[in-house]
């Protein structure tokens, strides 16, 4: 296997042409001048924080070239943002993003370009539904028995006897913490409802555990793949992040455990059931030593569960905190994988003194999550047996639909099937991921290649499939990334396997 | 656990030379008093509570006897029996000459969360003490459930729904926008981002434009959550009067990254802008170059009849707004937002789908609904408002005629000035009469107005005369500390 880690990666900004085309989606709408429109266009980019100040653009030729336009465009754009102030040319060095001034300089530096990525994902969301199949998030999109029990568990909340005298309760609305603890208990996990609360969703979840957990420079250790949110959530915190490789077991134990004892480890996140994004699971005994190890050595584990309730064959293992009481084990949860995202209702289970200090976080945060909400969950909950079985039974035939696309439309492709979650980790036979992912853009299917995935930037060889999708979307979404992917391979017999386009 | 020296990071401003402050103890203790049993015996059990919790960390020296007596407005010889509680069982040191400490040796635990009151008593249990310190909306208008009634309707058909929406729902932001439209705010979806309550909007915008260290022009006093979301930061409030009055002045030679005010019905003292001020406190701001925030959470609040200038970023589109449901309609829908120009809002949307990928659909949708109607029921809920309002001040002119509470034009605070003593002290006396009330401390960066109160009026009639009748029982029993025990709190420097 691998080492364990290697320095994060840590770019100021969108410099190589190809990010940049992507930070100027849509650059030549509008009217006016082309020079013009593509000048606006990497002003907003700047003013949005993707171009930071001291960002170097790329030569104008270059840019030219991927735009698919004149090198005078390129030009006079540059030209016009100089006179502007906005960027400083110099013989020789290159054209540069000044600083350092109101709000472009503003917040955090690491802050924005870690948000960078994330917005890899997230691009589309909230913008008009473009023609391309958006297969990046590992969402799920709930079928109409799901959608029937939502109306029923909104229908059944009275909102008028909701309030009990406070509006704002930031550890959460007690009978949810009360039906979180139930619903832990019940999977083996005995819980109580002081040591539960309640998050706007596992990706608060993460993020409060990271500024609880991470001061600037703390060390953190993830898997290598897993799930981005984390990777943002730690890297938002100013954390530095240290990587275990994920095996068939889960992560290495082993390394986990020469890590901890090498350098000063604040936290470690894992993904113990059906790891996002490699379907992976730390098996019974392998969970007990991993216990173990965060017992002895006093560093707090994160464990994900986000996608736990959802085997698609064997049940997996106990939670890793049910294999140690008093080990600070910290488990995060969530409805949006098995119920809906729309409701936003995560949860965080710790100890006491810890979940009273992310009480008081939350609080600053945001003062307490929507009531309504909370209530809603508290009635799915009661329902959550039933309703993860008619989830399982759709996610169970949608991945088989998926595997069934992949062997049409994807020679050669392989992965091993998830025993659950909502995620393929599939491997390309060669190529890169990444410029895959520019060409299934053009063919109308957006995907997130490996990389997106992982602290080091590695990975390119995979792509992470989420097979939570309707059918008509996982058939159109695949059967277009045949077509991309038949494209490429034009293009790497044509050219070898090297790279297409060098991202830095 | 983890013993490095750089665990805490605003903790550390907090606490500079490590002695934390009595009245910022007395901060954390929180509603200590408010149980049943002898006063030394509940004050012991907060405190142990706060090391168990870890908020107090092993070696935490502990005020000495006399100043945290002076503090909490307690007789010595109750600190004295509380400490000597704790010391037998095992969870604090005395020593003479070097005080009194947690017990244990390495500090754990990995940072320091937040102190200020307004939050600790949001996490306190319910108990039977009024909670005048927290201007919580009671309960919701009947129009809520409406909303939420045609909501589950909707839930039943969100086929293709994947619901997530970092910058929020699309048509909760069309009709916040639509709002500022028909206010002459000329205002598209695309430069509205919805967020958790207008708590959130302020983090948000504190994480997305504040690096540690930077000034933040605020008000004296102000919104105690907003100097939290700030100092979340660790950037550095400055005081200016209300109104932000004299911000050229400050920002000359001095940069500041950012200015909030709250224009309209000021939280606490209620007061509005003048349209000239408004005018001229946007040329300031843009002319220095600051970011201008406008808090306009309570501006839906006014009386009948009361005037409302028109909204800061009708001056200058480049002023950033904060609004919320919260007041006007229910904290409990957790509906906020920000206005600001397009490229800032991508930003922002982009910083939410780290934070928690944006809002849940049913608040969004009911919200959509409320959005529309708001200014209706506003004008329908002002008269009680002010009827509250009148009540409030009645009965403390008549229970407490020396306390000087005068009248605003809307909002939900007054903004009491006490004739002797101070807040904090104070406040500490009326929690052992069973009443919470927000010492001016806390809402002022520079640890001014200790000889101010916030009161909300946001409760009922019956339940504001009854709180009135314990602020004046507490107000009889209340000897101010002879040397005032009101060191300004400690500041993020």
């Amino acid at each position: 296997m691998e080492p364990m880690s290697r320095s994060n990666r840590f770019s100021l900004g969108l410099s190589s042409p190809v990010e940049l085309q992507d930070a100027l989606d849509g650059w030549r709408r509008g009217s006016g001048p082309l020079h013009q429109r593509l000048a606006t266009a990497l002003a907003g980019a700047a003013e949005r924080g993707e171009l930071l100040p001291g960002t170097r653009l790329p030569p104008e030729r270059d840019l030219a070239a991927h735009l698919g336009v004149a090198r005078t465009t390129v030009s006079a754009a540059y030209k016009q943002l100089e006179h502007g102030g906005l960027v400083d040319r110099r013989q020789g060095r290159g054209t540069h993003v000044t600083g350092a001034d109101g709000v472009l300089a503003g917040g955090r530096a690491a802050e924005l370009t870690t948000s960078l990525q994330r917005n890899v994902l997230f691009r589309r969301l909230g913008e008009d539904p473009p023609d391309a199949v958006d297969l990046l998030g590992s969402y799920e999109v709930p079928g109409p028995a799901i959608r029937e029990a939502l109306a029923c568990a909104g229908a059944a909340v009275n909102v008028g006897e909701l309030a009990e005298g406070r509006g704002y309760l930031p550890l959460g609305y007690p009978p949810l913490r009360r039906a979180i603890a139930a619903h832990l208990t019940a999977r083996g996990l005995a819980t109580d409802e002081e040591e539960t609360l309640v998050t706007a969703g596992a990706q608060q979840a993460l993020s409060l555990l990271a500024s609880y957990y991470v001061t600037p420079g703390a060390v953190v250790v993830v898997e290598d793949p897993t799930f981005p949110g984390a990777i943002d959530a730690f890297r938002t915190a100013g954390a530095r992040i240290l990587t275990v490789p994920v095996g068939q077991a889960g992560a290495d134990a082993g390394l986990l455990a020469a890590t901890v004892s090498q350098s000063p480890v604040r936290a470690v996140y894992l993904m113990p059931t059906f790891q996002n994004p490699t379907g992976s699971v730390v098996p019974a005994q392998a969970r007990r030593e991993l216990a173990r190890l965060c017992q002895v050595s006093g560093i707090p584990f994160i464990e994900d569960n986000t996608v736990a309730d959802l085997a698609l064959g064997s049940e997996p293992p106990l939670p890793l905190a049910a294999y140690a009481r008093d080990a600070p084990i910290v488990s995060v949860g969530s409805l949006s994988k098995v119920f809906w995202a729309g409701l936003r209702v995560g949860w965080i289970r710790a100890p006491r003194p810890v979940i009273a200090q992310l009480g008081r976080l939350k609080a600053v945060t945001d003062l307490g999550t929507s009531l309504v909400s909370q209530a809603i969950a508290v009635n799915l909950l009661a329902d959550a047996d039933r309703i993860r079985d008619l989830r399982r039974r759709e996610l169970a035939e949608r991945l088989a639909l998926l595997q069934g696309l992949l062997g049409r439309h994807l020679p050669g492709w392989t992965w091993r099937t998830p025993g659950g979650g909502l995620c393929l980790w599939a491997r390309l036979p060669d190529g890169s991921a990444t410029d895959l992912a520019q060409i299934a853009s053009r063919h109308g299917v957006l995907i997130a290649p490996g990389p997106v995935m992982s602290p080091t930037g590695r990975f390119d060889e995979h792509v992470r499939l989420p097979f939570g999708y309707r059918q008509e979307t996982l058939e159109q979404g695949i059967s277009r990334l045949g077509r991309a992917w038949q494209a490429y391979r034009g293009v790497l017999d044509a050219h070898g396997p090297q790279r297409i386009d060098v991202i830095v | 656990m983890f013993a490095g020296p750089g665990w805490r990071r605003k903790g550390q401003c907090r606490r500079i030379g490590l002695h934390m402050k009595p009245i910022e103890l007395a901060e954390r203790l929180g509603r200590w008093s408010s149980g049943r049993g002898p006063l030394h015996v509940l004050l012991a059990a907060r405190l142990r509570r706060l090391i168990d919790e870890g908020e107090l960390p092993p070696g935490e020296p502990l005020p000495p006897d006399r100043a945290l007596a002076l503090a909490l407005a307690v007789g010595r010889s109750t600190v004295v029996a509380a400490y000597d509680l704790l010391r037998q069982d095992g969870r604090i040191i005395r020593r003479q000459g070097s005080g009194t400490r947690v017990a244990g040796a390495e500090p754990a635990g990995p940072r320091q969360t937040t102190s200020a009151p307004m939050f600790l008593y949001l996490l306190e249990p319910g108990d039977d003490v009024i909670p005048l310190a927290c201007a919580a909306p009671d309960t919701p208008p009947p129009e809520v459930a409406e909303a939420y009634a045609g909501v589950a309707v909707a839930l039943a058909h969100t086929a293709g729904d994947i619901g997530y929406y970092p910058a929020g729902h699309p048509a909760l932001r069309r009709a916040i926008a639509d709002r500022y439209t028909g206010r002459g705010i000329r205002t598209g979806p695309e430069q509205i981002v919805v967020t958790n309550g207008g708590q959130q909007a302020l983090s948000l915008l504190a994480r997305a434009l504040l690096a540690p260290g930077d000034r933040v022009l605020v008000e004296g006093p102000t919104y105690p959550g907003a100097l939290e979301a700030f100092r979340e930061q660790a950037a550095v409030p400055c005081s200016l009067p209300v109104g932000l009055a004299g911000l050229a002045a400050a920002t000359r030679g001095q940069r500041a990254a950012m200015a909030y005010v709250i224009s309209t019905f000021h939280n606490p003292t209620g007061s509005v802008l003048s349209p000239l001020d408004r005018q001229a406190l946007v040329h300031a701001a843009a002319a220095a170059g600051v970011s201008l925030v406008d808090d306009e959470v309570p501006s839906d609040l006014g009386f009948p009849g009361a005037p409302v200038p028109p909204a800061l970023a009708s001056y200058d589109r480049a002023v950033i707004s904060v609004g919320s449901l919260s007041k006007s309609i229910w904290g409990g829908l957790r509906i906020g937002w920000v206005r600001a120009t397009e490229p800032l809002i991508a930003r922002l949307a982009r910083l939410l789908a780290v934070y928690d990928l944006g809002g849940n659909v049913p608040a969004q949708l009911a919200a959509a609904d409320l959005v529309p109607r708001l200014d209706a029921l506003s004008l329908r809920q002002a008269a009680g408002r002010q009827a509250r309002h009148d009540h409030l001040r009645a009965e403390l002119a008549g229970r407490l005629p020396d306390w000087d509470a005068p009248p605003v034009p809307g909002g939900q605070t007054l903004w009491v000035r006490l004739p002797y003593g101070d807040g904090t002290s104070f406040a500490q006396t009326a929690l052992r009469h069973r009443i919470a009330v927000l010492p001016g401390s806390g809402l002022d960066a520079s640890g001014q107005c200790q000889d101010h109160l916030r009161l909300h009026f946001v409760a009922p009639e019956d339940v504001l005369t009854e709180a009135v009748r314990r602020l004046a029982e507490a107000w009889r029993a209340y000897h101010p500390p002879s040397a005032p025990a009101t060191a300004p709190p400690a500041m993020s420097v």
